[in-house]
């Protein structure tokens, strides 16, 4: 049961990735990878609000895993910022190398910041 | 560079599916590798670790070999890249890992799970594309 449910909630997270993301790219055209990063700041932002309202609360381990482990982990991608990343890297001399810094310090910073402040918030409910 | 990954096409149909598919498999595949390191006692970072080092590795080598070439099906990235791997892999559990080492005063970890993490996975990326891209 568990695996159904985290299956059909990884879908529909990878399909909010792709809409999303499209949407932002189309929005914002740079050669910066912003549909990523927007997908993967509101995912932050959605775990950590999700750890805060969970915090001293009986949720039940399925629907910490549905939106968790299956929506959250469906919708936030580890290994697109990394490849984008290798890319961006790789588009020549050192204003490729500073976007790939940026590119990599910019989320990692914010996804912690926003988790936290999901966090905080999720207490509050 | 994102129009290698296909994520800025127009978006079809069939497309839709095939990433939801794949995103399916991929939330399944890493559920069953947090299922393995739990049995193994091991800490849960390190699920989340392999599953993205090895979705960034894959993840390289499948754009390198075929994002917009034309020997490829245009669903093979949908599916395959961000679908399954996108779904494996995870940077919102990731955020709030790191979160959870700071609040818990765990500096020397929450500095190196991090770094580590980018480290290993940049390079893993480097390594597939690299791969993927040599005839």
């Amino acid at each position: 049961m568990t695996w159904i449910v985290i299956g059909a909630f990884g879908a529909l997270g990878a399909l909010a990735r792709y809409g999303v993301s499209g949407a932002v790219q189309r929005l914002w055209r740079t050669s910066f990878p912003f549909g990523t990063l927007v997908v993967n700041l509101t995912g932050a932002l959605g775990a950590g609000l999700l750890l805060g309202i969970a915090a001293g609360r009986d949720i039940p381990d399925l629907v910490l895993f549905g939106a968790g482990v299956g929506f959250l982990g469906g919708y936030s991608t580890f290994s697109t910022w990394m490849v984008e990343t290798v890319l961006a890297a790789e588009s020549g001399g050192g204003v490729g190398l500073r976007r790939a810094a940026e590119n990599l310090a910019v989320p990692l910073i914010a996804g912690v910041a926003l988790a936290g402040l999901g966090f905080t918030i999720g207490q509050w409910f | 560079m994102t129009n290698r990954l296909s994520l800025s096409t127009s978006i079809t149909g069939r497309r839709r599916f095939a990433v939801a598919a794949g995103g399916a498999v991929g939330a399944i595949g890493r559920a069953a590798v947090i299922d393995v390191v739990d049995a193994t006692r091991l800490d849960l970072l390190w699920s989340t670790f392999f599953v993205n080092v090895l979705g960034s590795l894959v993840l390289g080598y499948v754009v390198a070999r075929h994002a917009g070439r034309s020997h490829s099906s245009p669903l093979l990235i949908p599916f395959v890249g961000v679908g399954i791997l996108g779904a494996f892999t995870t940077f919102s559990l990731f955020s709030t890992e790191v979160l959870e080492l700071a609040r818990a005063g765990d500096w020397l970890l929450a500095i190196c799970y991090p770094a580590g993490s980018i480290a290993v996975g940049f390079l893993a990326a480097l390594l597939g594309v690299r791969f993927g891209g040599s005839k």
